[in-house]
């Protein structure tokens, strides 16, 4: 039979695949591990969230130089987004996945040092940083290591060409003439959603936020899901065709929008609305349970140094929370450090967030 | 027939030594219990309270969205079945050019990073579908027809071609022999991929939280947002515990209706024929028009997209494909090749592990009776965990030494095989089942002892299936969902990863170099695919 045939013939033909697969495996994992075998004391494993460059910047650079004068080798852990890294950090309290993790900012620092993620510390460098930022946290769990604010970027050809007056505080976006323009982020999903929420708090009061989040559904406020989905689908300022000329986004969103353009522009063809701003701070800490709290203490202090947060803007796209560094072109042409941004103390974030996203999402969503 | 099936297990029973089949059951067994029970009990037994869960079964926000993920998932089941049926029988039954490419071609949607698809499909869709039911129909649609066409194709081959004539003989109408016969025949690869099917849908987040729009949550969504951006992980688990145990309650079931309806047939597969009839020509080269063009449009907006810039169309991305620096001192941080390397040795892992494990436990529950079925039913479990869930389970499970595995390249790939076997099971069983019961009578009087009978007319035939196998495997593991996307990294960001970052950065380049390496994931998603089944199937 001509069956049996194929059958003697093909008998060793799946074992053969198999081996074959498991070997390259095994090659692969062989290269795969030797350069994380090295978890020596010599070496800082940097938990950071995705947006944090893994090799080939300015910043990487820095991170080298810091590794050629301290003897220490940086390994970056690319933990996902900031809430993804805060809620494995707060999983992990006390037997961490790194020594150091960057990144975790104002609205929730509150939640990681109450979850007790850090261990405190008083950099060298402390006088160095920003007064406005170093006295937020009064016991030093964590160091401020940069900052940005979240704001409504408009479309500068659409108001140009409608024109229209670009609006000039948060009370304006309920105006009639501005229905319809404004897309924002849902706060239970998305961070800049949450802080733009919060600016209308401070703003408008507790007790008077959710007359004007009636009136802006009644103006016909578009809500995202996600930054990406306003930014690019809704936004008529990206490079997506969306609608609406006015979107929550970040304050250096327009610097962004200059440099990463072909051929790249002087001017950013988006604006920031500097009134309607909600400052954000970033955080770096000392991971509790680390073995190397002195090595990890050194890489704090190269964090805030000038060396390092000098290359910040660029790469980060945030300001760096140490004082006098020098700002690139492309910033000081599209973007302005933003001197009166609404904040709100951390811990009463923490205590307050749950209520004030089930309320909006009440107001606004259903 | 059923009681045929029994024939066959009783045989194989008396055959092989019950040593040898408590073997077989304990490496696949000692598989998932390590990397899926193991962690899905950690985190569940870290964060849950039976307050917060009783708390979250009497929310009636929950329960709303609750029904909603239900009705969506059971819409999106039908659709998809209703739309692959056709589909799956035309590739299987007939053989014409390019039928291998087609293959090929419906399986890139399956592994599309959601994100990216969807906003391709955002971009497609007229405006009043935005943020709609119909919309998330649509959508899981594309995504999820290879699977109706995989499962429902691979059992249709099976048919022989002599039951539909001698139907025709006995006075049916085409349609009745299609329902009559056909469709009984299918019912159990029908149940199996509206399960699946049901599953994913039902589990569905990037397609949500892209074409749904805030007024449109799942469950999923919920652990989602709780677990990742409001910091509360016991709710997240609190829900995800319910869907767990409802959805494992649906697999169940699943399973229990598809044993008593199961018809076996001792049959190879059968030859495909020429579409010879004006008719049969007719629907042949409808049925491939119609999969060209519905996921070629997206798939081709997608990488029109890589070709935009500002507005204007551009190379821009292109020339630059393989670096992260796009002028002196102006990086998007991303690597796109280093990336590419990366998937493609994460798929290399995966398949590997996939199908030594999935070759193993599909014979293991072929020779076993009971336990057999409850491992069958335990692989497919992985599909019905909320990706937070695993994925938080594995960070927190291997976290110590001698286990410490979390920051292991390799605990990735092994992930992504835990969504795979369950497919590569299905697909290996189907062609087990179907080997007639007095083979190994025959090869017992030859001398073979029951262990070579069993190589030589059981595993040895398995290598169509396990290139299939492979191929579904390779495809998962490129485009990488749910657990392992929250697993921490270093150095080994895989494309889905990188093109989740590059889109979501300000400025046309990243966002132009996203969609590149979008494409170029959908490319050699598809050239893998189509190379691995070429080959062998």
């Amino acid at each position: 039979m001509p069956a049996e045939g194929a059958l003697l013939r093909s008998k060793f033909r799946p074992l053969f695949l198999i081996v074959i697969l498991i070997v390259v495996a095994i090659l692969a994992t062989s290269c795969g591990t030797s350069d994380q075998s090295s978890s020596s004391s010599k070496t800082l494993t940097l938990v950071t969230y995705d947006s944090f460059p893994e090799k080939d910047t300015s910043l990487n650079e820095a991170l080298k130089s810091f590794e050629k004068e301290s003897g220490i080798k940086v390994k970056i852990a690319n933990a996902g987004d900031t809430g993804t890294m805060l809620s494995k950090a707060i999983l992990t309290a006390g037997n961490p996945e790194g020594d150091v993790i960057w990144g975790i900012d104002n609205a929730s620092i509150a939640l990681a040092i109450e979850e007790e993620i850090f261990q405190p510390y008083k950099t060298k460098n402390f006088e160095k940083i920003n007064t406005n930022l170093s006295n937020i946290l009064k016991d030093n769990e964590a160091t401020p290591v940069d900052y940005g604010d979240v704001c409504i970027n408009y479309d500068i050809e659409y108001f140009a060409s409608n024109k229209l007056e670009v609006p000039q505080s948060l009370s304006d976006l309920t105006k009639p003439e501005y229905k319809g323009l404004l897309a924002v982020q849902n706060p239970a999903s998305s961070s800049p959603g949450l802080a733009f929420l919060m600016a209308t708090i401070v703003e408008f009061g507790e007790d008077n936020w959710q007359e004007f989040w009636k009136d802006l559904k009644e103006n016909n406020v578009e809500v995202g899901e996600s930054w990406d989905d306003t930014y690019y689908q809704s936004f008529s300022g990206s490079s997506g065709d969306g609608q609406y000329p006015l979107v929550v986004s970040y304050s250096t969103s327009p610097v962004a929008e200059a440099l990463f353009s072909e051929p790249p522009v002087e001017i950013s063809p988006t604006g920031n609305i500097d009134s309607t701003c909600f400052r954000q701070v970033e955080f770096a800490g000392i991971l509790k349970g680390t073995e190397k709290t002195k090595q990890a203490q050194q890489l704090i202090d190269f964090l805030v140094s000038e060396k390092f947060q000098k290359e910040i803007p660029l790469n980060l796209f945030v300001y760096p929370a140490a004082e006098n560094i020098e700002l690139d072109r492309a910033f000081t042409k599209n973007s302005r450090i933003i001197e009166n941004s609404y904040q709100i103390d951390p811990k009463l974030i923490e205590e307050n967030r749950k209520d004030w996203i089930e309320t909006w999402t009440q107001i606004v969503l259903r | 027939m059923d009681t045929d099936s029994s024939a066959i297990k009783i045989d194989t029973k008396n055959q092989i030594s019950s040593e040898v089949r408590f073997t077989f059951l304990l490496i696949p067994a000692a598989f998932l219990a390590l990397f899926f029970t193991f962690p899905v009990f950690k985190i569940f037994s870290k964060v849950l309270s039976i307050n917060g869960v009783l708390e979250t079964l009497t929310d009636e926000q929950i329960l709303k969205i609750g029904l909603f993920t239900i009705s969506q998932a059971l819409l999106s089941t039908f659709a998809t079945l209703f739309l692959g049926v056709i589909p799956a029988i035309v590739l299987s039954k007939y053989e014409f050019r390019g039928r291998r490419a087609i293959g090929a071609l419906v399986l890139i949607p399956f592994m599309l990073p959601t994100v990216v698809a969807a906003s391709a499909f955002v971009a497609l869709l007229p405006e009043k579908l935005h943020n709609t039911l119909a919309a998330i129909i649509i959508v899981h649609i594309f995504f999820n027809i290879a699977v109706v066409v995989r499962i429902v194709g691979l059992a249709f081959a099976q048919i022989p071609k002599g039951i539909e004539q001698s139907a025709q003989t006995l006075g049916a109408s085409s349609i009745e022999t299609f329902f009559k016969v056909h469709f009984r025949l299918l019912t159990s690869a029908l149940i199996s991929s509206a399960v699946v099917i049901f599953l994913f849908t039902f589990t569905s987040f990037g397609v949500i939280q892209v074409i749904g729009g805030p007024t449109n949550s799942t469950l999923e969504v919920e652990v989602a947002r709780n677990a990742l951006v409001l910091g509360d992980v016991s709710k997240a688990a609190a829900i995800s515990v319910i869907q767990l145990i409802f959805l494992s309650a649906v697999l169940g079931m699943s399973f229990y209706y598809s044993k008593r309806n199961n018809v076996i047939l001792k049959s190879e597969d059968q030859v495909r024929s020429r579409p010879e009839s004006l008719r049969e020509k007719f629907l042949v080269a409808s049925v491939v028009s119609a999969i060209i063009v519905a996921i070629s449009i997206p798939i081709i907006a997608l990488i029109s997209s890589s070709f935009r810039l500002g507005g204007d169309w551009s190379l821009f991305a292109w020339r630059n494909w393989n670096a992260s620096e796009i002028r002196p001192g102006l990086s998007t941080g991303v690597d796109p090749m280093s990336s590419i390397v990366t998937s493609i040795q994460f798929m290399m892992a995966s398949v590997a592990i996939t199908l030594a494990i999935g070759l193993i436990a599909s014979i293991a529950i072929f020779i076993n009776g009971r336990a057999g079925k409850i491992l069958d039913l335990g692989f497919a479990l992985p599909l019905a965990t909320s990706g937070v869930t695993l994925g938080f389970g594995i960070l927190i499970s291997f976290s110590y030494s001698p286990i410490d595995w979390r920051s292991n390249w390799w605990i990735i790939p092994v992930g992504h095989s835990l969504i795979a076997i369950p497919f590569v099971i299905r697909i290996l069983l189907l062609k087990l089942r179907v080997r007639p019961s007095t083979w190994p009578q025959a090869a017992a009087t030859l001398g073979a002892s029951p262990i070579r009978s069993l190589w030589t007319i059981d595993i040895a035939r398995m290598r169509a299936p396990l290139a299939i196998g492979a191929g579904v495997a390779a495809a998962i593991s490129l485009g990488e969902f749910g657990a392992t996307t929250l697993l921490t990294r270093t150095g080994t960001e895989s494309m889905p990863i990188a093109i989740g970052n590059l889109v979501s950065q300000t400025g046309d380049i990243p966002r132009a170099q996203g969609f590149m390496l979008a494409s170029i994931l959908a490319v050699v998603t598809g050239i893998v695919v189509f190379s691995i089944e070429y080959k062998n199937a």
